[in-house]
This record gives structure tokens, C-alpha cells and sequence, in this order.
């Protein structure tokens, strides 16, 4: 490796300051930064450093939404892998782009928005959309705001409102029915031509009109839905794996689930045409990938514990709602977009109750 | 405040075992006329002039004129080294015997003259209380768990009795007001003598510490207790060095001239405590350097302390641990996807997380890049203080002291561990620290010396 170490040093020069190619230093410091581990050194106090930094902890995040692709992959077929391609290189250019605009470096958070991103939308939605989308997602949803840790709105989740508000009807019919055989559809590529293999609904839409898909196949994945998100035992293993090595927040998640199933139980049982059973409504549709790893993205989250609570409830009760009371069939997009935009106040208020407890403290 | 919050033990290589080394007398002695809070400018003796143990060389106008005191017998040098006043200590035979005056006088007085004042600190300020005022109580910790600085059960170790002894004169120097004797939360020999101790003498009141870092910390144990610092009520604080100095000086009229000081780090050849005079010189307790700087030696505990002024030829009269940590050098291929099992991390996000804590060599290594704020929390959870680092830093960073201030920046202890612990490497405990001394400056433009 001291070889290659040895190339990336003398081809420094030529991306620094003045050099013939010092536009592009994020470009050449992004991907040295990838393969080798920095060499900087402290300055001050502290002198030495935990291991942790934010490659290592997006790395995780990616190590964590695994199950869900090989989910998405293996239910609906390789042309995930060509969505997850196009969100990265429409994504990935708009980051280069602001990075060199900038002089700044490029943020590890758009591997992690880039990869959340397909999964979150109808598997057989056409790949131009998934680049625009993905690409107004970064511009944005998180570049306007200064980039990552600046962003107010989860940038997968802007993404993803711009399509369904922008494209409605392929955002509402681009499902595809999973494979059954054991082998899925992991050998097949299929898109909107592939008229077969197209649903017109996924199971909280047919739930609308009273009929519950089965139970093992909610829990599985073998539905309809968006990518990477049909799978709850994927998303749940991921999610827990997140929760485990301490990247997600439990209070977000548990207040996020709990609230879900307080609300959705109260409201079955008071309105059950409505509003279904709880554990199918838990398992089904996007909530569970919700709320494992967007209500949990810590940017955009309050940073305060009990604003962490409030936050993850308004999710979860909204989600119930949204689903149950209006025309829209899954809520969760416009919960957490809502939680987002409520995570300022909710700090606000959380912070003087904190400031209120240290007042004794000199 | 209820209990302990946060905290964090960086398990780092090269912890000295409990054991101090008595070094011999040097032949030359280097005193520093300046250590981080102490500066002595007023120089009260002449060049070759010959000096008495015990003799004052220099005074600190700034910190109630503290005396810098000769640890030996000699010749003094004013200008043979910058910013030091060197000391020719002639051999053990030719030794002058006599003794300098002795100090008489109330009691502060007499540990002014004999150095055992400067041990003291307003925990308010962190600086030399003033020795005319008297404090609403004192906070006395034996716990030291920074790596590394000198612990107080190695001190402890060598003489209990003259440290109960010394609590005794502490009281009644603060006119027998009540005193907070911090210990560990673990049982031993000491602690329990200690608390015997406590319950002979209502005046004392014992507090529990765990052994996490920073529970030692003076500042958080004034608050734990529910003492009000400010400066018309001074809390005074100081460490097991300083109830032994105060009673050295009180008891048998000893100047406090010696110091125990921790040599420890990965980068040390040889972890050890040593006693050594006040100006011995360092290139006899440090490895000789090999390469082009190498090793980092830092005056202090490697989260706190200070990298060692290159100038800086003897041991100062505040040094309590001189830490080595080897300089980083090489780069990893692909380090961020390595397993880590040999990585003990505060995060719960490397393999090592499932071994039994070992300690670590750690290098000076920034360890990743630096980046915005993620709002990860880590620094919150292991502040003890119960800030909210990451929110004081968007304030800083958007230039807004006043709302930094409203979120209680001054109860930041600078303990460094938010630093230690933040992924995306912003160094905290600086913007804190430059913060704070922006805000003292602007709320007190032209600080006066309480007389």
C-alpha cells in the first residue's frame, strides 16, 4: 500500500492552491481521505483522540441499511442496484459540484442519503426520476442549508416529497409484485415495461379497501411497496444493529414505534374501518424503515433527550393519522417532514425546561 | 445536582504503578518564573548571589505575591538560561546548613512564605485564593483520574496520618468552616481510615466519587455539594499534595520545595512516580530524543495538559505529570473499515466494544477528519458538567457569546472529554476555553488583584 500512498503523495502538488488541477482538490483529499486514514495530528489539548469519526459512523449506517438492499435486490429484482447507482451519481454530482463551487470538502452524509434514497421509492419508478430526485434532494434539501449537519430536512426525504408531489402517478404506480420462487427475482431486471410483474397496489392501499395482505408475507417482504422498505424483518434487523452500536437514538425509536401503537390501537378500536390493526399497520408500508433511519438521523432530529421523546411521538402519531384520515395511503413521509420542521421548536422549549434545571448551578 | 453525570476513563498505556522514586539532589537546578497560572516577575535576588534553602528568589505579583522559593543551597544565575533562574547546588559536604529565617506569623502567612499557598485554588477562579479572605468552605479531592497526573492514593500511600493532620490545619486556616473530603467510591485501607476519620470530625464531610474521569474535578464537586462559588464567597480547593504541603509547612516548618510528578504516556520508557526537586532538569526525567520530534511530552494529563514549552529546561512549581505520547506517523488502508477490535472507543461502534477494557497506546493521531457537527450526541452524554456541547458550539461557531452564555458555557469544566470523543474532530474544549476568557474580558475588562 506504500506504493499507491507513495502516487497519491506525489500527485498532490498538482491539486493544491495553484496547481493545474486545484479545482478539484475535494475531488483528490475525498478519495485519499477514503482509502487512507488521515495523517493529521492533534494541535491542543486533547492530545489523543477516540477512534470514532464520521466515515466510521456513515460507514455504519450503510452497514446497517445492507439488509434492506439485499431485501430490495432480492424481491424486486437487480434494477434496485441500477436505482442505487443513479441516486449516487446524480446525488454524487451535485456534491462534487457544490464541494468545488465551495473550496470545501466532500461530506461522507450524501453515501448515506444516496444509498436511503432508492430504497425508499417505487421499485420500478423510471431512473431519470430517481437521479432528479436524489439530485434535488442534495441541492436542496441539504446543500442550501450549508451541508451536512446544517440541514434542517432529511435530504432523502425531500427528495422523495419533490418526485410524489412532481410525479404523482409514477409515484403511486411504479410497484412491482415481489418474486415467490425461492430464488426471488434475484436474476431478473424489471421495470415499467415488465406489465406482469406490475401491482397496482401495496398492501396499506388495498387495506384501504378492507383487505389485509397476508401476515407473513407483510413481515417477509414478498409485497408490493417501495424498495427497500417492505422487508420488516431487513429493516428491523438493520434498525436494531443502528440502535446496538449507539448511532440511533433508542428514544427516538421507541417513542416513534410507541406512539404508533398507542394512537393506532386506540383509534382501531374506536374507528377500526378506518384504522387497522395495529401490528399489521406497524409492519406494513414505510414506518418501520422510517422509523429506524430517518426519524433517527440526528441532524435533522432535536439534539436534546426530551425533545428526542416529543419528536418521535409527533412521528408516530402523525404517521397514524396521515394514514387513517386522509387520502394519502402511507403518512410516514409526511410525518417525519413534519417532525423535521418541529425539531427547532422542540428544542427550543426543551433547552429553557434544561436551562431552568441547571439555574442553581454555579 | 443529583449525582455524577457523564464521564469517561481513557484507558491509555504506560500508568505508573503506585510506588514514588526519591531522586537525588541535582547538580544544577533549572526554576521556571513562569508555570500555566503563576507568573514570577518580581526577581528579589542578584545574579551569583548565594542563596539558602528555602530562600525566596522570586515573587508573583499577580497571584499575592507568591514567593518562588530555592529547593537547595546555591549560586544563583539570572541570565544562563531564558525565563529561568538556574541554581549551581554545590555538593552534599560543602552544603551550607543554615537555615533561611523562619517564617512566624499568622498562619497563611507562613504557608505563603514556604510555598504551600500555591497548592491552593478559588475554585471560582482557578487561580491562587487570596490569603486575607477567608472561604466558605473547602473541597479537599483525593481523586486524580486524568492520564496521568499524580493520583492521590500514591500520595496518600506514603503518609495517611500527616494527611488527616493537614485537614485538621486546613480547618482551622479557614476559620473552621466546613471541608468536603472527595474519595474514591471503592473500598481500600485509605478510604476507610478516611471515613473513620469523618466520623471522629463533624466538620468533614465525606463524598463519594466514582472512578470515572472527571469526577475528581474541584469545580464539579463544589457543585455536587451545593456550594455557590463566587467572589465575595470563595470556595477554596486543592488535592492530596496540598492538605501534605500545608501540613509539611505548619507541622515541621518544611518549605514545599519537592514534587511528586507522574512520568507516564505510551511514550514513556519507564512509567514511574517521582519526587523531585522544584527546577530539575528535564532532559534527566525525559528519553533523549531520537528523531525529528518523535515523542510529545505534555506538561499535564493528556486530555488537559499542555505540550511542553520547548524552553522549558526544569520542573515548575505546578507540574504534577509530565505525559509522553508518541507523535503519529503512519496511515491506514482503509482504517475506518477495520473491525477494531484493538480500538477501545467511548462509541459503542468498533469490535473492541465486546472485550474487556485494556489499555491502549494512543498516538497523537487526529483519527479522522474534521467535519461540521453531526448532532451525534456523544459529546453531550459524556459532558459532566450537563451542557449541551454541541449546541454551545453552533453559537460559538455563528459568533453568538451572549446565547452561548445563556446556555451555560460557564459551568464547562474543560475537561476535554467532548473533544476526545466528537467524530467529526472539532476541537471543543478550545472554542470553549477562548470563549470563556472572551466573555471574563468583556465582563471585566481590567481585572484588579483582591488585596
Amino acid at each position: 500500500m506504500n506504493r499507491l500512498l507513495n502516487i497519491f503523495h506525489a500527485l498532490r502538488p498538482r491539486f493544491e492552491g495553484d496547481g493545474p488541477l486545484g479545482k478539484l482538490e475535494p475531488v483528490f483529499a475525498a478519495a485519499e481521505g477514503l482509502l487512507f486514514a488521515p495523517g493529521d495530528r492533534t494541535g491542543a489539548s486533547p492530545h489523543i483522540r477516540d477512534p470514532l469519526d464520521v466515515k466510521r459512523y456513515m460507514a455504519l449506517v450503510i452497514l446497517a441499511l445492507l439488509p434492506c438492499l439485499a431485501a430490495a435486490v432480492y424481491f424486486f429484482g437487480l434494477r434496485v442496484l441500477a436505482m442505487v447507482a443513479a441516486s449516487y451519481v446524480a446525488g454524487g454530482t451535485v456534491e462534487v459540484a457544490i464541494a468545488i463551487i465551495r473550496g470545501d470538502e466532500i461530506n461522507e452524509g450524501f453515501l448515506v442519503t444516496g444509498l436511503i434514497f432508492p430504497l425508499i421509492l417505487p421499485p420500478a419508478l423510471p431512473l431519470w426520476m430517481v437521479a432528479v430526485g436524489s439530485a434535488f434532494g442534495v441541492l436542496v434539501g441539504k446543500e442550501l442549508f450549508g451541508g451536512t449537519g446544517r440541514n434542517l430536512f432529511n435530504p432523502a426525504m425531500v427528495g422523495r416529497c419533490f418526485l410524489a408531489l412532481s410525479y404523482p402517478a409514477a409515484m403511486s404506480s411504479g410497484w412491482i409484485r415481489p418474486g415467490h420462487n425461492l430464488a426471488g427475482r434475484l436474476t431478473q431486471y424489471v421495470d415499467a415495461s415488465c406489465v406482469d410483474a406490475l401491482s397496482s397496489a401495496t398492501p396499506l392501499g388495498a387495506a384501504k379497501h378492507g383487505e389485509l395482505a397476508p401476515w407473513l408475507d407483510v413481515v417477509a417482504g414478498a409485497v408490493p411497496g417501495c424498495a427497500g422498505e417492505t422487508s420488516a424483518v431487513a429493516v428491523t434487523l438493520g434498525g436494531a444493529f443502528l440502535l446496538l452500536v449507539g448511532i440511533s437514538n433508542w428514544r427516538t425509536v421507541v417513542a416513534t414505534l410507541g406512539s404508533f401503537a398507542a394512537l393506532n390501537t386506540v383509534l382501531h378500536l374506536s374507528l377500526p374501518g378506518s384504522f387497522g390493526p395495529t401490528l399489521w399497520q406497524l409492519v406494513a408500508g414505510g414506518f418501520l424503515f422510517g422509523a429506524f433511519f430517518m426519524a433517527t438521523d440526528p441532524v435533522t432530529a432535536p439534539t436534546t433527550n426530551l425533545g428526542k421523546w416529543v419528536y418521535g411521538t409527533l412521528i408516530g402519531s402523525l404517521t397514524v393519522l396521515i394514514r387513517g384520515l386522509t387520502g394519502y395511503v402511507e403518512g410516514v413521509m409526511f410525518a417525519i417532514l413534519l417532525g423535521n420542521t418541529c425539531a427547532p421548536l422542540i428544542d427550543d422549549v426543551a433547552i429553557r425546561l434544561r436551562l431552568r434545571r441547571l439555574r442553581d448551578e454555579r | 445536582m443529583n449525582g455524577f453525570r457523564g464521564g469517561y476513563n481513557v484507558r491509555l498505556d504506560g500508568r505508573p504503578s503506585r510506588g514514588v522514586d526519591v531522586l537525588a539532589a541535582p547538580e544544577r537546578l533549572y526554576l521556571p518564573l513562569r508555570s500555566q497560572t503563576v507568573a514570577f516577575t518580581n526577581v528579589t535576588v542578584a545574579d551569583h548571589q548565594v542563596v539558602l534553602a528555602g530562600e525566596t528568589l522570586a515573587t508573583a505579583p499577580g497571584s499575592f505575591d507568591i514567593p518562588l522559593l530555592a529547593p537547595l543551597p546555591g549560586t544563583v544565575h539570572l541570565n544562563a538560561t531564558d525565563g529561568h533562574i538556574v541554581l549551581d547546588t554545590p555538593p552534599e559536604d560543602a552544603m551550607c546548613r543554615a537555615r533561611p529565617p523562619e517564617a512566624t506569623g499568622p498562619m497563611q502567612d507562613q504557608l505563603v512564605a514556604r510555598g504551600a499557598w500555591e497548592f491552593l485554588r478559588d475554585i471560582h477562579t482557578g487561580r491562587v485564593p487570596s490569603p486575607l479572605r477567608t472561604p466558605q468552605a473547602a473541597v479537599v479531592s483525593t481523586v486524580q483520574l486524568e492520564p496521568f497526573q499524580t493520583r492521590g492514593d500514591v500520595l496518600l500511600a506514603r503518609d495517611v496520618p500527616a494527611f488527616i493532620r493537614g485537614l485538621g490545619l486546613l480547618h482551622a486556616l479557614m476559620g473552621e468552616k466546613p471541608l468536603f473530603l472527595a474519595i474514591p467510591n471503592a473500598e481500600s485501607e485509605i478510604t476507610e481510615l478516611l471515613q473513620t476519620t469523618a466520623r471522629e470530625h463533624p466538620w468533614i464531610t465525606i463524598v463519594h466519587v466514582p472512578l470515572r474521569y472527571p469526577a475528581g474535578d474541584l469545580r464539579l464537586l463544589a457543585r455536587r455539594v451545593g456550594l455557590r462559588c463566587d467572589a465575595a464567597l470563595p470556595v477554596w480547593g486543592t488535592g492530596v499534595a496540598g492538605v501534605l504541603a500545608v501540613d509539611a509547612a505548619l507541622t515541621h516548618g518544611k518549605a514545599a520545595t519537592t514534587r511528586v510528578v507522574t512520568l507516564g504516556g505510551p511514550g514513556a520508557p519507564q512509567p514511574r512516580h517521582v519526587e523531585v526537586h522544584l527546577g530539575y532538569p528535564l532532559e534527566k526525567l525525559l528519553p533523549p530524543a531520537t528523531g525529528p520530534t518523535t515523542l510529545r511530552v505534555l506538561n499535564g494529563g493528556a486530555l488537559t495538559g499542555a505540550q511542553l514549552d520547548p524552553g522549558q529546561c526544569g520542573i515548575d512549581n505546578q507540574c504534577a505529570g509530565l505525559t509522553m505520547v508518541k507523535e503519529h506517523e503512519s496511515r491506514e488502508f482503509f482504517g475506518f473499515l477495520r473491525a477494531g477490535s484493538d480500538r477501545p472507543s467511548a462509541s459503542r461502534c468498533f469490535l473492541s466494544t465486546l472485550r474487556r477494557p485494556t489499555r491502549h497506546a494512543l498516538t497523537t493521531a487526529l483519527r479522522g477528519e474534521h467535519r461540521a457537527c453531526v448532532a451525534c450526541g456523544h459529546c453531550e452524554s459524556r459532558c459532566p458538567a450537563g451542557i449541551m456541547p454541541s449546541l454551545l458550539h453552533k453559537c460559538l461557531w455563528a459568533g453568538d457569546e451572549r446565547e452561548a452564555e445563556r446556555l451555560r458555557l460557564d459551568l464547562c469544566v474543560e475537561c476535554g472529554l467532548c473533544t476526545y470523543v466528537c467524530p467529526a474532530k472539532i476541537n471543543l474544549q478550545k472554542q470553549f476555553g477562548d470563549a470563556k476568557e472572551n466573555i471574563r474580558s468583556r465582563q471585566c475588562p481590567a481585572p484588579r488583584q483582591i488585596q
